[in-house]
Parts: structure tokens; C-alpha cells; sequence
């Protein structure tokens, strides 16, 4: 017992006795287990199964009602204005707000008139001109309004919006007249950004250039209206569902951090009719793959989330054919890392590399993904127009020769850089090794070391790839190019140079050099294959006319397929657990993944 | 009192600061930052972030000095305001905790009372069995069983309760009935050691001569148990339970990721996994603060639960903890353990009397 404890039991010893402190503590623990809640879900429950009863009958009417419950990664914010790689929130996004227009879960490169009734295209592509439904309405009976919208694009072109995310607005390919510099607080004058209301219902969007992914971006979640009148009023009490307004299929009814969200019918969303579902449960589940993959065979959920690790588990559990997967349109591909090592500077030692892979074996253990043989997936109208890379041992290894290694001697161990095991990953070492007789190694190590890993500049006894998986969105060639040019968030050029520019890259991005001065530093100096294809991409990008520019985008991507700096080596789409009950899923390309417009829920 | 309170106040707030530097340190050596991992994604698909830079701006940002964001940070500790994090820039670190905690309070009460109510019979039966097959039986399963951990103890009740019968729900947070396998798993460990803690302390209480005396005055065998042995043998136990206390409503990390249940823990994990500093130094200290104040009201109830205690007094030096008062020593109801309680409050052991010995294995 300590002195220190004495001194203050002798100072108010009789205030409280043995028995009520006793007596004391566990009422307040029972107070304490007691209310800890479970958050509001369960006090409103009851409304999903009234309606079922009637709507037994009715021909080829959809079965309405019924609740849809689905797992997905933590959702961290609601915000369309806010850019998250979480990329699932953009499912509930979608469903709680409509834009101008809406992707077409049937043809999913075209768009549906959402809050715009129709669209105008002026003749030179630069202007659009929406017309606004009548009875678009909020949730709380207020039209929404050209104002409405003004007012969003207002807010999402906000400097500092995000606030410690980064902004989901993207200017490099949207192209909205001023949206950049007004972005970066170049300047303060809206009205030199391109977005007008020009009457109570029609409402312009003006572009820099033609683009003709343009409205497919603009079904994006980032162009999501918020209720003005509420944000306005409420601050960041806006996301309380409480205090909930929205224009979309649903409402917000509750949602918990790391917990789950609900969402229930928007009574006055003018299509609701197209919607059948009468409740939408999410839950929050960051455990992976079998944490999901046992729910889901406990028939807790309908959906999964998107399944991405341990995928062997799904396909060779007894639900693998409940497997639904999107489209093709992401690319899992080997980049190259900058190393002192010589060997894969070399071009014909990654065209070799790249070469000696068995695709098709590969996609053997890596189903649902399927052989990728070029940086185009199949998603992409006239992807075959890109030459994909051949499997053709014979002519690799007389590659590798010519690069001076012949039968492998003299190369380096390459190393293949990732997060996370994948047998396929495995299967590509085992591939090089047997077909060139190099030596391989995996390093699999944790996350962050990975990042900073994959930037570096490795000393002569490290060289090798980082295993990366990237999507193409809009499946566009458009979209391929712009995601092509070095420089690019995901590849920031430093593995593109010599080591010693590489090395003096980011010693520069140390000393805090403004982004824009290195990349001049990179500019020029990449080798010679890349300096040519950077080109080709600007030119390509740059291309007014379209069928010219359909050429030149073909030419670009062979060109940076052709680099072999990203060896592709399998396409996949989103692979999702959807129970049969669940009828008329749709999942697409984009992160949004699926719409629950026309899905039904049986029995 | 007021005196006794200061001291310790003081003594808290140097250690939370000591936790603070620490953690922060030990973050600017981990590999990857927020936004280098928010490029790769949390996942294998790596969707790329749309925005052309992502960057952190605002409160902190990738180009201010590490010391300043680490004053930036302890500015906002001190005045209960630490600002939005950066995996949840629209929530602040004590909104976050604040949801978070009651829920793993809400596993932490009952694993506790769980420990409690099962724990007392099963260490009363073995010491009155001592030697006996129920004496054997339970300290050898109780010593197995204490050698498992929490969650593997977890993942074994989900299959059978969830995956075998499907009684229960294998994961989430949706009601009373998903508490039932954290709160069994949390209480598993706690309940071994208490129960041989319980077991011992009434063997040395059963030695006593006041047992005698009292079954010499005709009580019954019943009586002298409940009354007298038992009473007696619980007050050191107050000083074990404090700790449990906080070690479960701190320590419920692993439970919660592998059940899916938003509790601190899990944000804990979260933190710590996408470097989000803000969120990883709040939950830290906050943790930190729950396991010194634990320890604090444990000091305070013990002198509350053992009158003997607050007759004494001797002055010592101002930080270190007085030693134990000599008429304990040696006492039977204490055992002889010497003291080794050198200050701190970091450790569940570390802030407790010497009777929390076996705590401090744990720890």
C-alpha cells in the first residue's frame, strides 16, 4: 500500500464507507455495460417486411422489398468532395445522391439521364448544356435546382475542401475551362471557371478540349451533389443521418465508423419506382477475405466485399460459383525499379523477362483473372489493336544473350517487390528461372516498406520489379494514354532515368523542390524508348480530330507497351460473392462497381 | 489528499508525454507515410487516388518538420481538440474515441464480471480441495487454458458456436449477441489467473488462526468460508482486478479486428497499419491514460477496502513509492513478497501493490 494512498484515505475517510463504494462500483459498471449501445439500428427495424405481403402477385413485376445486406471495407466518409481509396463508399454514394448523369449498368460506356432530363453537345465538343428534370426532388420535398448544382461545383473546386484528404475532383482529365487554376488558388473569380447556370433549369459546363470520356467521368461520385441549404446551415453535421438530405434512391439512417451503415428509400426520388430494395445493411469488415467469405457462407451477408486477397480461398470454397466478376479492365503488371544494377536498364532484358512468361499458365492460378498479355485490357473497344506480348522462350533467351547474359550468366537476382503473397507471383519466379536459368527471389514485405522500397534507388545487389495492379477508367484508350504518361501519381518517374538522375530526383523531392521542377528533371532524360513513347502519348492526348487520334492513341499504347517498364501479366475485373437471392446485379468497371437500380431481392 | 493528487497528476502528465515522444518517435522511423500508402490503397486493387496531388494539407502537412507536427498535435491534446485525422478527414481524433471506447468498455465490464463471477468459486473449490482430484483438475485446466491466448480462444468459439451449430454470428456489431464471443474470449485468460490467485490467497488465509478460532466457536465449515476466509482473501484481489480491468478495456485489440467490432482497438490497428498519426498518437495516449487512471483508482480503493491500511503513515520520499508499511509485511494475507514497485505508471503492474505480483508476468 502506498503513503501516498494512506494520505487521502485519512483526509476523507468516512465519506464514503466499504459497502457503498462497493456497491457504488458495480452499479456504475452495469451503468457502463448498459449503455454502451449498438449505435440506432434495431429501433426502426420493423419497417421492411410490411410491404412484402403485397407484392406476392403482379405478372412480371419485380419482386419488391426486402433488404440487402452487404460487406464491404470501412467506409472512412461520405463526402463526394473527397477522394478515398476505399473506393467501396462510392457504392452507397451512388445510391444516396444522383448526378446530372448516371452510368447504364447495361452498357456501361454510355450514361443515363439522371438529374439532366437531356444533354446538348455543341459542335467543336467544348460546351455542354444540361436541361434539368422538373421533379427532381431532395429527400426533405425541395426541388433540386441549376442553383443546387452551381453551388457543388463551387464547393468541390474549393481549395483545401478535402482538408487532410486530397480532393476527388480531378482537372488533368475532366478539363473544366479554369477548374485547375481556380483549384490552386490561382484565382478567386468563379465565374472564369467553366460551370453556368443559365436558367432555372439549364445548366453549362464549358471544357479546355473535346473530351469524349467526358460525361462518363461526370457519372463519377466526385460530381455527387450535396444539399446546399443543409450544408450551409449545419457545417460538417451535414453527415449525420439525422440531419440527412440527399437526391439519390436512398437516405441515410444510420452509419457507424468502422461499424456498418444503413440505408433506406428516398421516398422522393423521382425514379423510385426503378428501386426495389427496402433497406440496404452494410457492414464494415477490414479482416479480409475469410472474415467475409465465413459471413457470407453464415448467410450474414448477401454480397462480399470486394475480394482481393486470398482469392484461392473463394474459388475453391463451395460458393465459387456464386463468384461475380466485372468486366476486364484492371491490369496486375510487373514495374521496374531504378537500381545501380545495369541489367534491367537494358530494354532487351525486360522485353526477355516480359516474353518468358506463360500467361496462360499463370491465369491457371490466378482465376478469376484471365491472361493479360498488353497494358490495354480487354475492357477497351479495339484493345487487340495493341500487339500483346508473346510467350516465346526461344526468343528471350536469345534476347538475353544479345544483352550479354546469355543462358542467364552474369544477371543479377531479380527481385519481385510486393505486399502481399500471390501464388502467381510465385508461379512468374519459378517461370524466369526455369526458362532464362536466372535467379529469382520474392520479397514480400509489409506495406510501407514496400512504398518506399518501390521509390528508391537500390544499390547494385538489388534489382527487380514491384507488383502493381492498375485499372483503366474510363476503358478508353484516352484513358490508357493518360494514365501512360510518366509523371503520373502512381509512377513518379524516378524508376524511369538512369540511377544517377534517379538519385538526384529524389534527393530534390527531399529538399521539398515543387513537383513541377522535378519532373523537369525527369523530362529528357529517360532512356531513349521512353523519351520516344512520352511523345507519342502528348501527341496522341494533344490529337483534335478523333479518328486521327484513335491512331495515335493505338500507336502510343504499343509504343509504352513496347518499354517494357510495366510488364502486364494478367487482367481482372471486381470480384464480388452474390448470393442467387439477389437478382439482377449488375457489377461494372468502374469503382463504383454495381448500381442496385432493377436488383431485386428473392424469397 | 489534494497533495497526494497533485503528485500524481503530475507524475501522469510526464509519463503521457513520455508516451507521446516515444510513439511519435517510433512513427517517423516506420516505413511509408499516410499518403504514400493511400497511393498503393489499403487493398491488393490499389485504386488510385483520382486527384492529380494528394498531399496532406491543413493542420499538418508533408512539408512541415516532424517537431512541428508533434507540437501541432500536443497543442491540440492539451485543449481536448486534436483535430481531424487523415483516414477520417471529416471525423476529429475524440469524436472517434468517443464512439469507439464505450464499445470496447462494453466488451471490458462484462469480460470483467465475467472473470469475477467465475474466476472466486473455481479458486474457493480448489484451495478447499486442496490435493484433491477438483483441485488437480482445475489448476491443470486452468493453467492450459491460461496459456492461450485470447483470440486464438476466439477463433475457436466461431467454430463451433458460428460456424458448427450457427447459434451465434460470426463477425460484427449488431447486438447484445455479438458480445458473446469477445466477451467469453476477452475473459478466458483473466479468469485462469484470477482463479489461481484466488486459490492461493485462501490457502494462506485457511492457515490462519483466525479460522481456527472461528470453527473452534462452532461456526459452520459454510459460514467460515463465506465469511471469513473468502472476505479476507479478496481485498488483495481488488489490487489484481484494477488491472484486468484495464488491460481488457485497453487490450481488446486483437478480439476486435479478428470479430469485427469497432472498438478502440480496432482504430488502434487501423492507425497504426496506415500511419495516421493523429489517430495512432490519440488512441496511444488515450490508452495510456485509461491504464494510469486504473491504476490510480486502484490505489485509492485499496485503501478504502482495507481499514488497516489508512492508519498508516510515513513520510517518504516524494516520487518514489513509500514501501510497504511494516505491519503488512510478512502477513499472511499479503504473502512475503518484498517490494518491488519502483514508480511509473506505464505497466497494469507497475502502479499496483506488491500483491499484483502475478500481473506483472503479464505485463
Amino acid at each position: 500500500m502506498t503513503r501516498a494512498t494512506r494520505n487521502i484515505v485519512d483526509n476523507v475517510p468516512q465519506l464514503i464507507g466499504r459497502r457503498t463504494f462497493l456497491a457504488a462500483t458495480i452499479a456504475a459498471a452495469a451503468a457502463a455495460s448498459a449503455a454502451c449501445g449498438f449505435g440506432d439500428d434495431g429501433s426502426d427495424n420493423n419497417t421492411s417486411d410490411e410491404d412484402d405481403a403485397n407484392n406476392s402477385g403482379g405478372g412480371s413485376e419485380p419482386q419488391r422489398g426486402g433488404t440487402l445486406r452487404q460487406s464491404m471495407i470501412p467506409v472512412t466518409h461520405l463526402d463526394p468532395a473527397v477522394s478515398g481509396n476505399s473506393s467501396f463508399g462510392q457504392i452507397m454514394m451512388i445510391g444516396l445522391w444522383e448526378g446530372l448523369v448516371v452510368i447504364d449498368a447495361d452498357d456501361p460506356s454510355q450514361v443515363l439521364p439522371g438529374v439532366a432530363e437531356s444533354w446538348d453537345i455543341s459542335n467543336d465538343g467544348l460546351t455542354y448544356t444540361f436541361h434539368l428534370r422538373s421533379d427532381a426532388t431532395w429527400s426533405n420535398g425541395d426541388p433540386v435546382t441549376v442553383s443546387d448544382f452551381e453551388w457543388n461545383w463551387k464547393r468541390i473546386l474549393t481549395p483545401g475542401i478535402a482538408g487532410e484528404g486530397a480532393p476527388s475532383f480531378n482537372a488533368s482529365t475532366t478539363r473544366i475551362v479554369g477548374a485547375g487554376a481556380y483549384m490552386n488558388g490561382e484565382t478567386t473569380d468563379f465565374t472564369t471557371v467553366g460551370v453556368t447556370a443559365l436558367d432555372d433549369a439549364t445548366f453549362e459546363l464549358t471544357l479546355e478540349e473535346p473530351n469524349p470520356d467526358f460525361l462518363i467521368h461526370l457519372a463519377g461520385y466526385w460530381a455527387l451533389p450535396l444539399h446546399p441549404a443543409t450544408v450551409e446551415e449545419l457545417g460538417e453535421a451535414w453527415l449525420d443521418p439525422e440531419n440527412w438530405v440527399s437526391n439519390g434512391a436512398y437516405v441515410l439512417d444510420s452509419f457507424r465508423v468502422n461499424q456498418g451503415a444503413v440505408l433506406l428509400p428516398n421516398e422522393h426520388y423521382w425514379d423510385a419506382d426503378s428501386y426495389y430494395l427496402d433497406r440496404w445493411e452494410v457492414t464494415f469488415n477490414d479482416g479480409g477475405t475469410t472474415a467475409d467469405l465465413l459471413a457470407y457462407q453464415q448467410g450474414e451477408i448477401d454480397i462480399t466485399g470486394r475480394i482481393e486477397d486470398d482469392l484461392e480461398a473463394v474459388t475453391t470454397s463451395d460458393v465459387a460459383d456464386e463468384l461475380m466478376t466485372s468486366p476486364t479492365n484492371q491490369v496486375r503488371r510487373l514495374i521496374v525499379m531504378n537500381s545501380k544494377n545495369p541489367a534491367l536498364h537494358d530494354v532487351r532484358v525486360r522485353q526477355a523477362l516480359a516474353m518468358s512468361i506463360d500467361r496462360e499458365a499463370l491465369a491457371g492460378v490466378a482465376k478469376p483473372a484471365v491472361a493479360g498479355n498488353s497494358l490495354v485490357p480487354s475492357a477497351v473497344p479495339e484493345y487487340d489493336q495493341v500487339p500483346g506480348i508473346e510467350y516465346n522462350v526461344d526468343q528471350a533467351q536469345s534476347l538475353l544473350q544479345d544483352a550479354g547474359y546469355a543462358d542467364g550468366e552474369g544477371m543479377p537476382t531479380v527481385s519481385l517487390l510486393d505486399f502481399q503473397q500471390s501464388p502467381w507471383v510465385e508461379a512468374i519466379a519459378q517461370m524466369w528461372r526455369e526458362n532464362l536459368n536466372i535467379n529469382v527471389e520474392l520479397d514480400i514485405v509489409e506495406i510501407g516498406v514496400y512504398v518506399e522500397k518501390r521509390d528508391a534507388v537500390h544499390p547494385e545487389d538489388y534489382t527487380g520489379f514491384y507488383i502493381q495492379n492498375g485499372a483503366i477508367n474510363p476503358p478508353t484508350f484516352l484513358a490508357t494514354a493518360q494514365s501512360a504518361i510518366p509523371g503520373a501519381p502512381t509512377i513518379n518517374g524516378t524508376n524511369l532515368v538512369p540511377p544517377e538522375i534517379g538519385e538526384d530526383v529524389l534527393a530534390a523531392q527531399e529538399n521539398g523542390t515543387a513537383p513541377a521542377d522535378v519532373y523537369a528533371m525527369i523530362e529528357g532524360n529517360r532512356h531513349p524508348e521512353l523519351e520516344e513513347c512520352v511523345t507519342l502519348l502528348r501527341e496522341a492526348i494533344g490529337e483534335r480530330d478523333e479518328a486521327t487520334q484513335n491512331d495515335l492513341l493505338i500507336q502510343a499504347s504499343t509504343a509504352w507497351n513496347e518499354t517494357y517498364t510495366l510488364i502486364p501479366v494478367l487482367w481482372g475485373g471486381y470480384n464480388l460473392l452474390v448470393k442467387p437471392r439477389v437478382q439482377n446485379l449488375k457489377p461494372w468497371i468502374y469503382p463504383t462497381i454495381f448500381t442496385t437500380k432493377g436488383v431485386t431481392i428473392d424469397g | 489528499m489534494l497533495r497526494f493528487m497533485a503528485r500524481r497528476l503530475v507524475r501522469l502528465t510526464l509519463s503521457l508525454v513520455v508516451v507521446s515522444i516515444i510513439t511519435f518517435g517510433l512513427l517517423q522511423l516506420v516505413p511509408g507515410s499516410f499518403s504514400d500508402l493511400a497511393d498503393v490503397g489499403s487493398t491488393a486493387l490499389g485504386d488510385q487516388a483520382s486527384s492529380d496531388d494528394g498531399g496532406l494539407a491543413g493542420r499538418y502537412g508533408d512539408e512541415v518538420p516532424a517537431w512541428e507536427q508533434y507540437a501541432t498535435f500536443m497543442r491540440g491534446l492539451a485543449t481536448w481538440d486534436m483535430g481531424p485525422t487523415y483516414k477520417y478527414p471529416q471525423t476529429t481524433v475524440e469524436e472517434l474515441i468517443g464512439e469507439a471506447f464505450p464499445v470496447s468498455l462494453s466488451l471490458a465490464v462484462p469480460a470483467t464480471l465475467l472473470t469475477l463471477l467465475v474466476a472466486i468459486p473455481i479458486g474457493m473449490l480448489a484451495a478447499v480441495k486442496k490435493d484433491k482430484l477438483a483441485d488437480y483438475g482445475s489448476i491443470f485446466t486452468l493453467t492450459t487454458i491460461q496459456a492461450l491466448p485470447g483470440y486464438l480462444f476466439a477463433l475457436v468459439l466461431v467454430l463451433i458456436f458460428s460456424v458448427g451449430f450457427g447459434w451465434l454470428p460470426v463477425r460484427g456489431w449488431n447486438g447484445p449477441e455479438y458480445m458473446i464471443i469477445p466477451v467469453v474470449a476477452l475473459a478466458v485468460q483473466p479468469t485462469a489467473m484470477l482463479a489461481r490467485y484466488v486459490r492461493s490467497s485462501m490457502l494462506e488465509a485457511l492457515r490462519d488462526e483466525y479460522v481456527v478460532a472461528a470453527l473452534a466457536k462452532g461456526g459452520t465449515k459454510r459460514v467460515v468460508l463465506v465469511r471469513h476466509v473468502l472476505r479476507n482473501s479478496l481485498i488483495p484481489l481488488v489490487t489484481v482486478v484494477g488491472p484486468i480491468f484495464a488491460a481488457l478495456a485497453t487490450g481488446t485489440v486483437f478480439v476486435e479486428v479478428l470479430l469485427g467490432i469497432p472498438g478502440l482497438g480496432r482504430l488502434f490497428t487501423l492507425a497504426a497499419r496506415t500511419r495516421d498519426m493523429p489517430l495512432l498518437m490519440g488512441t496511444t495516449l488515450f490508452f495510456a491514460l485509461v491504464l494510469m487512471v486504473m491504476n490510480l483508482i486502484v490505489d485509492l480503493a485499496y485503501g478504502l477496502l482495507d481499514p488497516r491500511i489508512r492508519h498508516q503513515q510515513r513520510a517518504d520520499s516524494r516520487w518514489r513509492r513509500p514501501k510497504r508499511p511494516r505491519m503488512l509485511r510478512g502477513s499472511p494475507v499479503l504473502g512475503n513478497n518484498t517490494d518491488h514497485d519502483g514508480g511509473g505508471g506505464g505497466s497494469p503492474a507497475a502502479g499496483s501493490p506488491d500483491a499484483a505480483t502475478s500481473m506483472g508476468a503479464r505485463g
